[in-house]
């Protein structure tokens, strides 16, 4: 008896205290050009009696807004030595929970854009998200061992994707290596062996700025990818009075180069000439397109040689599926393509991985020869920086004619069109829940048939099961529009991370995301995937990112269909059914819709977006579907695999 | 004096390996069948090709596993195979029926998939036979994937 008064008080205690939607009464806060700060300042009313008391984001963050910039100069410690150098090098933002607090900090007080959330695997998340619709360098920060950890599938993801993130970690001390002194040290550098291109633990520190240099050599030069460096107390507590105490301290255009390698004449000649024999040559574009910035040369050469393009990688939108040319949503025409030319493809697949046929000929353009010839064989390699060599055989390729190839994209996509069509109709059908095709067609006719423009919103394409059909009816009209979240390391979970860093990028308007400053930023989950970083909700509603995130529940993680036979094994695949992520969203500063039916779909869609623009304040909209969508006997079409590349890929 | 028809067909295949699509390739004895090569392409799991050229005959034998003589998997497995040779497919993915024809037989869930080479038209069969097994996994890949995982061992993620 005692214990049920109990349960009920603590039940009447959470009613009154549940958050309820609340309406965030700030205006939108000025210009998304301005750093993560200045994002503050927010409030919720009070507008609920029982003194339930409102989310309110602390003054603080306005009083961070309004605080200048600093630049460093001597004398200066070892973390603002390095941070300076961050800064020389243009280091774009930094994703982080506390710890790490010296360079942490100096970066901070820089004014680079400085983001702290919940998790720091889910910041190192958002940092690879950042890179991956930037290009440029983002940094994730944890503290010691725990902090430092807790990153580790983070680091290994954006690995995967060959993203250039700055991973940096504090690390005790040296005098005390080895004691198992205090707490929490730990060796980091071996356990990110395998997960990074380049990594240091600093020992020395004079060699701070040199060491600085050793990151970004890595990290702007051949195929990127993490580069992880740890500071013990020695480092980064050094004081330098001048210049004169830092064993090498010069500006960066002393410690490395942009120049890049072009092709050579004999290459650009057998690659002109293997295109001009072919009747059907096809341009896979992939990361090494975005990360050289050779879209524009990738269009002339499609354009002028009437080349279809298809994209692979980590994020799309390179070539526009605008275009006549995109065979991104043709996956039945691939297998007749008889040149394939990769282009900065750094994650390369197998034989039989692609969808091209067995008798397709080869040429790989890479900037590093080492991998040229991995995995899947060629007819040609071409060692270049992506943009040179496309610019180049842009010049040197006669103007060509591929109409009947075109006319086979174009009806290739066709067919896939009205397959889709066919799924959606079907999925429409399932009133009772809402079926992955539903979510998919609405969320693109909003995005791209409806009153915003196509081109603007930027998408985190995550989730699992339903990222099968999600992807099927993504676009991408420019670069940097898609990050494909589950990209090669196929991680589950990162998804709210990943948007964290997008949003910011968005919000900030860096590199190209700077045309769609501040709009809002959509992203695709499931709710096996939300489970690991929902509360990054606390860190979208904190700084004002407004993006919508849609949880497609289906009360089980994704792989349940291959465990319904197992009575036993079964439930280790399944949660507790109808679960409201919704309300947690509401809980964390965000709006909440609760859709069920797919007609309800849309206009939550809808009302989540005008919360987003005019209160910039995220939203989740939770998607109450079943499992047994995956059935294919009993929810046809069920399961959904897979063609690559296009915009269906993620594995390669 | 041309070549005989299984030097046609090894060199067809060779062909195929010294590019790097076949791995492991290798001619071996099969039970039943005069000729055979034994290599790995498209999955993990060794493939087996039967030639017998006296009745034309050029097979990839027990391609799919599991795949029951009812199930609609097959039924569209068949009506894929049966549309190889219409105008519906572009000219040069097309199986020409003066050429060869493509077989199917399932035998206790195992399904066998082949061409019959038509005037001596060995190196088309070939050539041939090898696209349209390509383009079946393609399919599957992308709308049975549940089978791939469950047969193949491929990445149920």
């Amino acid at each position: 008896m005692g214990k049920l008064k109990a349960s009920k008080k603590i039940l009447e205690k959470s009613t009154e205290t549940d958050v309820s939607r609340r309406r965030f009464i700030t205006k939108t806060m000025a210009g998304a050009g301005a750093t993560a700060a200045v994002f503050g300042a927010g409030k919720v009313n009070a507008a609920d009696s029982n003194d339930n008391r409102p989310i309110k984001i602390p003054d603080e963050f306005a009083l961070a807004a309004k605080t200048p910039p600093v630049t460093y100069d001597f004398p200066m410690n070892g973390a603002q030595v390095f941070a300076r150098a961050c800064k020389e090098e243009g280091l774009a933002a930094l994703f982080c929970c506390p710890g790490n607090y010296n360079v942490v900090n100096a970066i901070a007080q820089q004014g680079i854009p400085t983001y702290s959330g919940r998790h720091e695997g889910a910041m190192c998340h958002a940092a690879d998200a950042f890179t991956r619709v930037t290009g440029e360098v983002a940094a994730a920060s944890g503290t010691e061992g725990p902090g430092f950890t807790d990153m580790i599938c983070a680091i290994a993801a954006a690995n995967a994707a060959r993203s250039p993130v700055l991973v940096l970690a504090s690390n005790m001390s040296i005098n005390s290596e080895d004691t198992e002194a205090g707490i929490q040290l730990a060796y980091q550098q071996p356990t990110t062996e395998g997960l990074k291109k380049y990594g240091k633990r600093l020992t020395t520190p004079a060699r701070v700025h040199e060491y600085a240099a050793y990151a970004f050599r890595q990290l702007r030069s051949g195929i990127p990818r993490p580069v992880h460096i740890d500071f013990p107390s020695e480092v980064y507590r050094a004081q330098f009075k001048t210049a004169a105490d830092l064993a090498y301290y010069f500006d960066k255009t002393r410690y490395r180069t942009d120049s890049k390698p072009h092709p050579s004449p004999a290459n650009v000649r057998a690659a002109v000439d293997l295109l001009k024999q072919a009747q059907r040559p096809i341009i896979v574009s992939s990361n090494g397109v975005f990360y050289a910035r050779a879209w524009d040369a990738l269009k002339s050469l499609a354009e002028k040689a009437q080349i279809p393009v298809v994209e692979s990688g980590a994020m799309k939108g390179q070539f526009s599926d605008a275009s006549p040319l995109s065979a991104n949503a043709s996956p039945g025409a691939l297998a007749s393509a008889d040149v394939v030319m990769l282009v900065g493809q750094y994650c390369m697949p197998t034989v039989g991985e692609f969808a091209f046929g067995p008798d397709a000929k080869y040429i790989r353009v890479d900037p590093c020869a080492e991998d040229i010839g991995r995995n899947l064989p060629i007819d040609l390699g071409i060692v270049s920086c992506e943009k040179a060599a496309l610019e180049v055989l842009a010049d040197a390729m006669p103007k060509m004619n591929h109409d009947s190839w075109v006319a086979e994209i174009a009806a290739a996509r066709k067919k896939f069109e009205d397959e889709l069509e066919g799924y959606y109709k079907l999925g429409a059908g399932y009133a009772d829940a809402v079926h992955p095709a539903v979510i998919a067609r609405e969320l693109a006719d909003f995005l791209y048939r409806g009153n915003i423009p196509k081109e603007q919103t930027t998408v985190v394409s995550g989730g699992y099961g339903i990222a099968r059909y999600t992807r099927r009816w993504l676009r991408g009209y420019r670069p940097g529009q898609i990050m494909n979240g589950a990209y090669q390391y196929g991680a589950i979970g990162p998804d709210v991370g990943y948007a964290v860093g997008v949003a910011a990028a968005v919000q900030n308007g860096i590199s190209v995301q700077g045309p769609y400053k501040g709009h809002p930023v959509v992203c695709v989950t499931g709710d096996a995937g939300f489970g690991y970083t929902a509360m990054e909700l606390e860190t979208l509603s904190k700084y004002r990112l407004p993006v919508i995130v849609i949880v497609y529940n289906n009360n089980a993680w994704g792989t349940w269909t291959g465990n319904r036979n197992n009575n036993v094994a079964l439930s280790i695949h399944l949660f507790q059914e109808n679960l409201r992520y919704d309300k947690i969203g509401e809980a964390l500063g965000a709006h909440g819709e609760y859709v069920t039916r797919p007609e309800q779909f849309r206009p939550a869609l809808e009302r989540s977006y005008k919360i987003a623009v005019a209160e910039r304040r995220p939203a989740v909209i939770n998607c109450q579907a079943k499992k047994e969508f995956w059935l294919r006997d009993q929810y046809p079409p069920g399961s959904l695999g897979k063609v690559e590349p296009g915009c269906m890929s993620y594995f390669h | 004096m041309g070549k005989g028809p299984l030097s046609v067909v090894r060199e067809g295949l060779q062909g195929y390996a010294d590019r790097g699509v076949f791995r492991g390739f290798s001619e071996v004895k099969a039970a039943g069948v005069p000729h055979a090569f034994r290599f790995e392409w498209l999955t993990k799991k060794p493939l087996l090709f039967c030639v017998d050229t006296e009745k034309g005959v050029l097979k990839f034998k027990n391609i799919l596993p599991n795949l029951p003589r009812g199930s609609p998997m097959y039924v569209e497995l068949r009506r894929f195979l049966s549309e190889r040779s219409t105008s519906d497919v572009p000219t040069h993915r097309r199986i020409d029926p003066k050429r060869a024809e493509l077989t199917c037989v399932n035998r206790n869930g195992n399904v066998s998939i082949g061409i019959q080479v038509k005037r001596n038209q060995f190196a088309y069969g070939v050539n041939r036979i090898v696209n349209v097994v390509h383009e079946i996994f393609v399919h599957l890949n992308d709308s049975y994937a549940d089978y791939m995982w469950e047969n193949f061992d491929l990445p149920q993620e």
